[in-house]
């Protein structure tokens, strides 16, 4: 069983899934997350930070910077490790959500 | 709770944490355009100026709550993060061994090159050789404070254990020795009094020094030269 999954590969997966798309800022991450789950994942905003800096620690994304105005804006862009890992995070889910199924289904049946 | 106040607080608090540098850089410029973002989309939907800082704060979360999540989220991206006491000791034994095998094939050479080399010249190499344990263990305690893969408290861990192993490492040559080749040299793990006590307080106080520079820099330093 994936047990990394449960501790912090929700968030991890949802980052890596949006990123396979098109490279993104933070903020951008956040609002899509939040619009795309319909208000189900509200885990603080801040904390999608420090997954993805250590997403970036780990060479699973890239980061390019660029200035708005004045200040300076981080986009995030998914590498091939990061393509790897987030096939590998997407069978765990999969096999994580069958099973969860599965014993909804055999649990229902055992107590009808 | 206005966006500086946020970010001072953010940069305190990530330093306690051991998260300093560019490390620390970016963190708070991703935060600092996170809530300049929300601010900007607050006031475009009627919000004051006011009401949108401080909603825009709130929901990035709490600055303590944030240093913690940062400080195990990068934790867990480096090996010695993810096994402080394992990592400790393995690269502490690693270095020794390292060093043995340094000594070893330097007192084999020396003691080989006795006779064609000046007396200055191999009292430098000795001499190197009896301080190199030290200098290995300054650089890895400079490397340790850049790094800081387990904050402050592994940081503290690190250099008890570099202050009381690597000065302890000790070479001994001498080239006078009638006995045989071989038993002019010596070297290995040995709590030589004065010389394991000068290279022990020297360990201590450049890691007390490092963690001290830190301590009492400016706090806003980073968030000073963060455009908003």
């Amino acid at each position: 069983m994936p047990r990394d999954l449960f501790i912090d590969g929700v968030p991890e997966l949802l980052l890596l899934r949006l990123l396979a798309r098109r490279e993104m800022y933070g903020y951008e991450l956040v609002g899509e997350i939040r619009s795309l789950s319909d208000g189900v994942f509200t885990f603080g905003e801040g904390c999608v930070y420090p997954i993805l800096h250590r997403l970036v620690a780990g060479k699973l994304l890239s980061v390019r910077k660029e200035l708005v105005g004045k200040r300076p804006r981080r986009y995030y862009h998914l590498t091939a490790n990061g393509q790897k890992r987030l096939s590998q995070l997407e069978k765990s889910w999969e096999s994580v959500s069958t099973g969860v199924t599965n014993f909804r289904k055999g649990a229902s049946n055992a107590t009808a | 709770m206005q966006p500086r106040e946020f970010l001072i607080r953010s940069e305190k608090v990530l330093a306690r944490k051991g998260i300093l540098g560019s490390r620390a850089t970016s963190l708070l410029e991703d935060w600092n355009d996170h809530l300049r973002s929300e601010i900007d989309s607050l006031m475009k939907t009627g919000s004051s100026q006011h009401e949108a800082n401080r909603l825009a704060c709130s929901s990035l979360g709490r600055p303590e709550s944030l240093a913690a999540w940062a400080s195990d989220q990068l934790r867990q991206s480096t090996w010695q993060g993810r096994n402080p006491w394992g990592s400790t000791f393995a690269i502490g034994v690693g270095s020794i061994a390292c060093l043995f095998l340094l000594m070893r094939s330097a007192g084999y050479i020396l003691s080989r090159s006795v006779d064609t080399l000046q007396s200055g010249t191999i009292e430098i190499i000795v001499a190197s050789l009896q301080w190199t344990p030290l200098i290995v263990g300054l650089a890895w305690l400079t490397w340790q404070r850049y790094s800081m893969p387990a904050g402050w408290k592994g940081f503290a861990v690190v250099s008890i254990w570099t202050a009381v192993l690597l000065p302890s490492v000790f070479f001994i040559f001498n080239p006078s020795k009638p006995a045989s080749i071989d038993s002019s040299w010596s070297f290995g793990l040995g709590y030589i009094g004065g010389a394991f006590i000068v290279k022990f307080a020297i360990t201590l106080l450049y890691s007390v020094a490092l963690w001290s520079i830190e301590n009492r820099r400016c706090e806003t330093q980073i968030v000073d030269s963060i455009k908003t």
